[in-house]
């Protein structure tokens, strides 16, 4: 097991090397770099002291160059570099921005395994009955919308025709600290990724338990006399739950990616507000530590689902 | 064991949460006679004054760092560092004495050796600072005494005064010890600024909150505002209820929309005063067509900006006339008009030049049709006035392709003369020098006239102009370059935006008719009734 998992984490290292690359080679090819934003707002820049202030950042050179020197720093000093707007290390930037997009990931995920896990049980157990059908459509229509619109939609409706919730932000003035109304202001958001989350967990679940269902376990279960509530939640969920606990792995993906999109919509300063920021800034450092935390967080979220099958299902072994 | 609880438990939980925090929904915030709320569309990014390049910085600066000069009524300078300054003859040595018994916020003296010290580090490209293109005439700053400082310039240059004795913020040299200049950019004063200024910072949490307090060391006295809590809340809807439930004291900008929502209610006043930004739709003569004048007159003969003016911004903007920005009054040719929304004349003028209307009902002369690309920055209100513009310029034959970019490309291609028509905009100095962006000189790469305007007259007033020293032979040489300008149309004037914003009445600013670079520049010497 610890040689599989290691085995893993060395195989990750290429395509990170692969991400990273790709990252740096699409920005430096997108129009428009850093020194042209810092100039638009200090026009009377001369020329030379434009070159200068290029150079200062080490934005003279062509961009696969500039990714050298970036991995060179990382590789050898372990940094991420400073952002060129504030000057401060890229690693301080996000750690002081991870906490609210975990959060808000983590909210997020709880509601969406609250919401999904009955209704798939429901719909497995009535299967092609009519909630099943209507269950699974409402499901579709969901996972088809986009979270940036769906986000937009429910800030007009909640926020500012209903005005039930904030539009925006974390905390009401004066009240930083206060748990009750940090969520009172992510109930928008929240609600936002778990409406487009719960579709497929509702349909992971509904399979799952149909698999279930069909052993000759629970054909023992029922058949010993259990009442069915006992059969379908004790024998069955029980055994359904284990593929959807692997699936919290790869579902990481779809939600760091979806909370990007919610935190600028509803302007929650989290890495995701942060990282659309430095595109539009074009804040290279930044823009790049947070793309390699995400493909971090992609392939660690991947492990672990490996990782908790074995843990869950005594029968997986990885050799 | 019952599988089911741990899911029973996850409800419980989440009931618990919503039920809460519906109960936390309103709450009014704890408020203290002393400490002004204010509320900000954004944040700054750093606070060290060499690095930082954008409005919210700027804010924090002016209340935590001192300039040479201040700012008074008409820009003027006003004493603030330093007590007195005076030129040679010839404008290029200039001698600047210093206030005496100033100390840092953290208990340091000041003395000439800072702003010695802040003047090699900006002209000193390893620094990176944006603004250090402006001083290449600056050839050395050197102490006399620990009171004196002596600027010699390589040549005289009018702007001297505006640009360094009012702009530029003198930083702790003793800070500073040990510290190269290309480290400056990442050192963490940016994070833990030290000034001489009215307020120092207290605390700082990037994206929501920033407290300042009165600086116990400050020069000029205790201020009345004891605390400045500047909190960040990027929606306009949010401001405006903050405001309304008595949580703020002042929207620092907010935009014309807010002002009718506030105007409702009796506890606030408001600040609408003219700008030092001008916006336009900046012209490429490289362009064929666009080089005719008849052309660029037309197209502002017909661009109907009233409907800008008071329809889109609710008449918290005005109609631009001239390069000059409309908060510099005394530089201001009161000769120069804005032109009115004439339609009928602009199309005589299309008519006279040649450009005969096509089946398509675009004008066209020789094969050449008026059909142009307006490339602006994506915003809504820019969105609006490119819809508005299109709609006017078709009524007069000239077709528009709106092209709207992200701000990054944008800038990259007007900064490569990419584009035909940009709507954009420049200011924010309270002196009428506009050398690097009308001078034919200036063509890119050597300077800022993207748009390949060329007049020889207006050459010679410019370059004129910034040797100048005397005010109203300088003022002459302005006046002549706004009229030509005006005549021949390197840009399309649009509407300046207003500053505006909304304040509580608890509030008593000292000078709310002042055009202010940063109306909260002398939020020191307000005054604060209890909440």
């Amino acid at each position: 097991m610890i040689a599989f998992v290691v085995r893993r984490v060395v195989g990750a290292i290429p395509l990170l090397l692969f991400v990273s690359f790709v990252s740096y080679a699409l920005m430096g090819l997108a129009p428009g770099g850093p020194a042209a934003i810092f100039a638009e707002q200090a026009r009377a820049m001369s020329p030379s002291a434009r070159a200068a202030f290029v150079a200062s950042l080490g934005l003279d050179k062509p961009w696969y160059v500039q990714y050298l020197f970036w991995l060179k720093e990382l590789l050898l000093h372990g940094s991420l570099g400073s952002s060129y707007v504030d000057g401060r290390p890229v690693v301080l930037r996000i750690a002081e921005k991870m906490p609210v997009t975990l959060e808000l990931i983590g909210l997020s995920l709880l509601v969406t395994l609250a919401i999904a896990i009955p209704l798939g049980v429901a719909a497995a157990t009535r299967r092609n009955g009519a909630f099943d059908v209507g269950i699974t459509a409402l499901a579709f229509v969901a996972y088809g919308i986009p979270v940036f619109w769906l986000g937009i939609v429910l800030v007009d409706v909640f926020a500012v025709q209903l005005r039930w919730f904030p539009a925006s932000g974390i905390a009401s003035l004066g009240h930083a600290g206060d748990p009750l109304d940090r969520l009172w202001h992510l109930a928008l958001p929240v609600a936002t990724l778990s409406i487009v989350g719960f579709a497929s967990w509702m349909r992971y679940q509904r399979g799952a338990m149909l698999d279930v269902l069909g052993q000759p376990f629970i054909r023992t279960a029922r058949s010993k006399g259990l009442a069915e509530r006992a059969v379908i939640y004790r024998h069955a969920l029980r055994n359904a739950l284990i593929p959807i606990v692997t699936l919290l792995g790869l579902s990481l993906p779809a939600l760091v990616g979806g909370a990007y999109f919610v935190e600028y919509v509803f302007s929650v300063p989290g890495m995701g507000y942060l990282g659309l920021n430095a595109v539009f800034q074009r804040d290279y450092p930044t823009v790049m530590g947070i793309t390699l935390l995400s493909a971090v967080l992609v392939i660690a979220g991947n492990l672990l689902a490996d990782v908790g099958y074995v843990l869950l299902d005594p029968r997986v072994r990885y050799e | 064991m019952n599988r089911a609880r741990p899911l029973r438990a996850l409800y419980v939980a989440l009931a618990l949460l919503a039920a809460l925090s519906g109960c936390a929904a309103r709450a009014s915030a704890v408020r203290d006679r002393d400490t002004l709320v204010v509320l900000e569309a954004g944040d700054a990014d750093s606070m060290n004054p060499l690095i930082t390049n954008q409005y919210y910085a700027f804010l924090y600066q002016n209340l935590i760092f001192d300039r040479l000069a201040g700012t008074g009524a008409d820009y003027a300078a006003t004493p603030m560092l330093a007590t007195s300054w005076s030129s040679d003859r010839r404008g290029t040595t200039w001698i600047v004495r210093l206030r005496r018994g100033v100390r840092w916020s953290d208990g340091a003296p000041f003395s000439a050796a800072d702003v010695t010290w802040t003047w090699k580090a900006t002209l000193d490209p390893k620094t990176g600072d944006p603004y250090a293109g402006q001083y290449d005439y600056i050839r050395r700053v050197v102490a006399l005494d620990p009171y004196t400082v002596r600027f010699d310039l390589s040549r005289p240059n009018a702007t001297f005064v505006v640009n360094v004795l009012q702009s530029e913020w003198i930083m702790p040299a003793h800070v500073f010890a040990n510290v190269p200049d290309s480290a400056l950019r990442t050192s963490p004063f940016g994070q833990y600024p030290i000034g001489t200024g009215p307020y120092r910072l207290v605390s700082w949490n990037h994206d929501q909150e920033c407290l300042l307090a009165a600086n116990p060391y400050w020069w000029g006295g205790v201020p009345s505002v004891k605390r400045i809590d500047v909190q960040v809340v990027l929606d306009p809807e949010g401001r405006d209820d903050a405001m309304l439930e008595g949580a703020a004291d002042f929207d620092d900008g907010i935009n014309a929309d807010n002002v009718r929502r506030l105007r409702r209610d009796p506890r606030f006043r408001f600040v609408n005063i003219p700008d030092l930004y001008t916006r336009f739709v900046q012209i490429n003569f490289r362009v064929p067509g666009l080089d005719d004048v008849r052309v660029r007159q037309a197209m502002q003969y017909g661009w109907d900006r009233y409907g800008i003016v008071h329809g889109l911004r609710h008449d918290a903007a005005t109609l631009g006339a001239s390069v000059e920005p409309p908060a510099l009054r005394f530089w201001q040719d009161a000769a120069v008009k804005p032109y009115p929304f004439d339609p009928a004349r602009a199309r005589a003028l299309l008519d006279a030049g040649g450009w005969r209307l096509g089946r398509d009902g675009v004008r066209a002369k020789g094969g050449r049709r008026l059909a142009f690309v307006f490339s602006l920055p994506s915003s809504q209100l820019g969105n609006e006035i490119a819809a508005e513009f299109q709609a006017d310029m078709a009524a007069i034959g000239i077709a528009i392709q709106v092209r709207v970019l992200d701000y990054a490309t944008f800038i990259d291609a007007t900064n490569q003369s990419r584009f035909e028509l940009a709507y954009t905009g420049w200011g924010g100095n309270p002196d009428p020098d506009q050398l690097t962006l009308l001078d034919s000189h200036q063509f890119p790469p050597a300077g800022n006239n993207y748009g390949f305007y060329r007049n020889p007259a207006v050459d010679r007033d410019l370059e004129q102009g910034l040797v100048t020293l005397n005010r109203a032979r300088r003022k002459a040489l302005y006046d002549d370059m706004q009229v030509r300008t005006a005549r021949d149309l390197p840009m399309l004037f649009a509407s300046n935006e207003n500053y505006l914003a909304a304040y509580a009445k608890r509030v008593h600013p000292t000078a709310p008719e002042l055009p202010g670079l940063y109306f909260f520049d002398d939020v020191m010497h307000w005054r604060l009734d209890p909440p």
